[in-house]
């Protein structure tokens, strides 16, 4: 399924807006990744463990949104974007959200 | 929930989406023969793909190459780095566990804590061990059915 951040597919024509989709998960990271987590803060350079786990939140975000897209028999998801908040301290929340549509390709 | 990273710029045109599509060569035969048809009658396009390809350039310029996953790898490979990070965690849990069951000990144990209380106590100490069991337990049968564990970056 194609998933574009421009509200047009290039080469085709949008037939129908099916609505808003989106996806949503809230994963913690654990104890151990946050001791690590605070002694490369000491430091510095990239904080891997906290890298996974918001790569992980954001994955699982667009595959719930892949998902509702499906249910809704959509051909693509325009105008995607991420939205990001903390629920929790040692959380990643991600909402992936846009809007579902069903599209033909142009002819010229 | 506060969203923080709405983005409101201004939307490409048809154009010019087409344009970054061609230049990513990302159209399909079929339409990227379309799309040099039309450039061979509109410099504006041929204009447009040709500063694409020069950002394309500066891009790969000034980005800092990132390692090969087998270089990050590596590192984390190395006995020393291994032998300290393993060593470091085995002496933390098992220190930290032992100071949990002497401290239960010494609850237990101590004659200057009424029953109650030392029963109270003991019953909190419990009630979280055994919710922290179930968490845990919870989490181990669930990693194989997660999909999204192996993910990196």
């Amino acid at each position: 399924m194609l998933i574009i951040t421009t509200s047009t597919v290039p080469g085709s024509e949008i037939t129908e807006a099916l609505g808003l989709v989106r996806g949503t998960t809230v994963r913690a990271r654990h104890l151990g990744s946050d001791i690590i987590g605070m002694m490369k803060g000491i430091v510095g350079g990239e904080v891997h463990e906290y890298t996974k786990v918001v790569a992980e939140a954001r994955e699982e975000a667009i595959d719930r949104m892949k998902a509702e897209a499906f249910a809704l028999g959509a051909d693509a998801v325009i105008g995607f974007r991420f939205a990001t908040s903390e629920v929790a301290k040692n959380a990643a929340e991600v909402v992936a959200y846009g809007t579902a549509i069903k599209m033909v390709k142009r002819d010229s | 929930m506060t969203a923080q990273n709405t983005s409101h710029e201004a939307e490409p045109t048809e154009d010019e989406l087409l344009a970054m599509a061609y230049a990513d060569c990302e159209l399909s035969p079929e339409e990227a023969v379309r799309f040099e048809a039309r450039m061979e009658v509109e410099p504006a396009l041929v204009h447009r793909v040709a500063e694409l390809h020069a950002l394309d350039v500066l891009a790969r310029r000034i980005a800092p190459p990132e390692p090969a996953d087998r270089d990050w790898a590596s590192l984390q490979l190395e006995p020393l780095y291994r032998g300290t990070v393993g060593i470091g965690w085995f002496l933390l849990i098992a220190a930290t566990a032992l100071s949990f069951a002497l401290a239960v000990w010494a609850v237990a144990t101590n004659e200057g804590i009424s029953y109650l209380h030392r029963g109270l106590i003991l019953s909190s100490l419990l009630g979280f061990t055994l919710l922290f069991l179930s968490v845990l337990w919870r989490r181990i049968r669930a990693m194989p059915l997660d999909p999204y564990r192996h993910v990196e970056r």
